[in-house]
């Protein structure tokens, strides 16, 4: 693609739609009569356009069910975890100072601990292992992208994988 | 692909206020309006419908568990097709590599022809383009298929690859002389 072809671009790519008005046709035409190299493109793109997916029958309905299922357990009450899982006996007095011991030495790790990033004490790979996370902490190519927050799903092998690129 | 009634900005905000709310039909029309583009996503990274589909469901089950925390600071579509994106690239790291599609076209539609002869030639070139697509590396086929098949900007496909918009669309020409390449 010569210099000047990065003008027709988009027009190549309306074109291809068949979209292009009737004022920018005669001038792409103008263009196309003498540059093959675009020529070919357009011909590339209208092969393509011509060749979309094939959505899977049912996909849309099945979506819809399991974000129907998400909101749903998503609105549900939260289970009292403190009880289900230690009973009513002396462990449970024990219960809500080991947590917080627990969550003090995570942040520790995370903000101030080994591998932290200096600056404004969050650490941006937290925001990595988030699909979700807002614009702004999106991670840069080549940084990890865990794909799920929720540490208990991923297999050992990624959590060493995670664990290596916080620290380094 | 894109749903007319949603791709305006204000119809836009209305249905995502009621998602937010938890309206149902609100969140069905959100997957009727996204999620071709979602699959297409999932697709073009994972290389296999089923890996896809499963993606598309994934991705939004993550994202309407977000919906609160979205900011609108890009467009929702933008912000599903992130989501997709990352969602894929960890199913790919979590499965085997991406399955080769390069000799087995993959689920293309065919355009009814009138002609026999004009279909089956029709229906070559839509194979060949779809078998050049899947040969070009992940962010060209990326930066083509949602130009191409979605219709979003350079800038819009940038937030989907997390690049810079000088990147998608450096990306996006290199894909086509590529094709036109494979194509020749």
């Amino acid at each position: 693609m010569n210099r000047g072809c990065e003008f027709y671009a988009d027009a190549l790519v309306d074109r291809a739609a068949e979209r292009l008005e009737t004022g920018r046709s005669a001038w792409l035409d103008a263009h196309l009569s003498e540059c093959a190299e675009c020529a070919a493109s357009l011909r590339a793109l209208e092969a393509v356009r011509a060749s979309p997916l094939d959505v899977p029958a049912g996909l849309e309905a099945r979506v819809q069910a399991a974000v129907r299922g998400a909101r749903a357990s998503a609105t549900a009450p939260a289970p009292d975890l403190a009880v289900r899982t230690l009973g009513r006996g002396p462990w449970r007095a024990w219960a809500l100072p080991l947590a917080a011991a627990a969550a003090l030495v995570g942040i520790w790790l995370g903000v101030g601990g080994p591998g932290a990033v200096p600056g404004n004490g969050l650490d941006s790979n937290m925001f990595a292992m988030d699909d979700t996370a807002p614009y702004g902490t999106w991670p840069a190519d080549g940084l990890i992208v865990a794909g799920d927050p929720m540490l208990s799903e991923l297999s050992l092998e990624e959590l060493e994988y995670l664990l290596q690129e916080l620290e380094s | 692909m894109r749903d007319p009634a949603l791709a305006g900005g204000a119809v836009e905000a209305d249905e995502l206020a009621l998602a937010q709310e938890g309206d149902e039909s609100a969140l069905d029309r959100l997957v009727s309006a996204h999620y071709q583009a979602v699959y297409e996503v999932g697709y073009r990274i994972l290389g296999d419908p089923e890996a896809a589909a499963d993606a598309t469901q994934e991705t939004f089950v993550k994202a309407v568990r977000a919906l609160g925390t979205f900011r609108r600071e890009a467009s929702l579509r933008t912000w599903l097709l992130r989501i997709a994106a990352n969602t894929a690239r960890s199913a790919g790291r979590k499965t085997t590599s991406r399955r080769e599609v390069a000799l087995d076209a993959g689920p293309v539609q065919h355009m009814g022809g009138k002609d026999p002869a004009q279909e089956a030639l029709m229906r070559t070139e839509a194979d060949r383009a779809a078998q050049a697509l899947e040969q070009l590396p992940e962010k060209q086929r990326l930066a083509v298929s949602l130009r191409i098949y979605q219709d979003l900007s350079h800038r819009e496909i940038a937030e989907v690859l997390g690049s810079s918009e000088g990147a998608a669309r450096v990306n996006y020409h290199l894909g086509i002389k590529r094709l036109r390449e494979l194509l020749a």
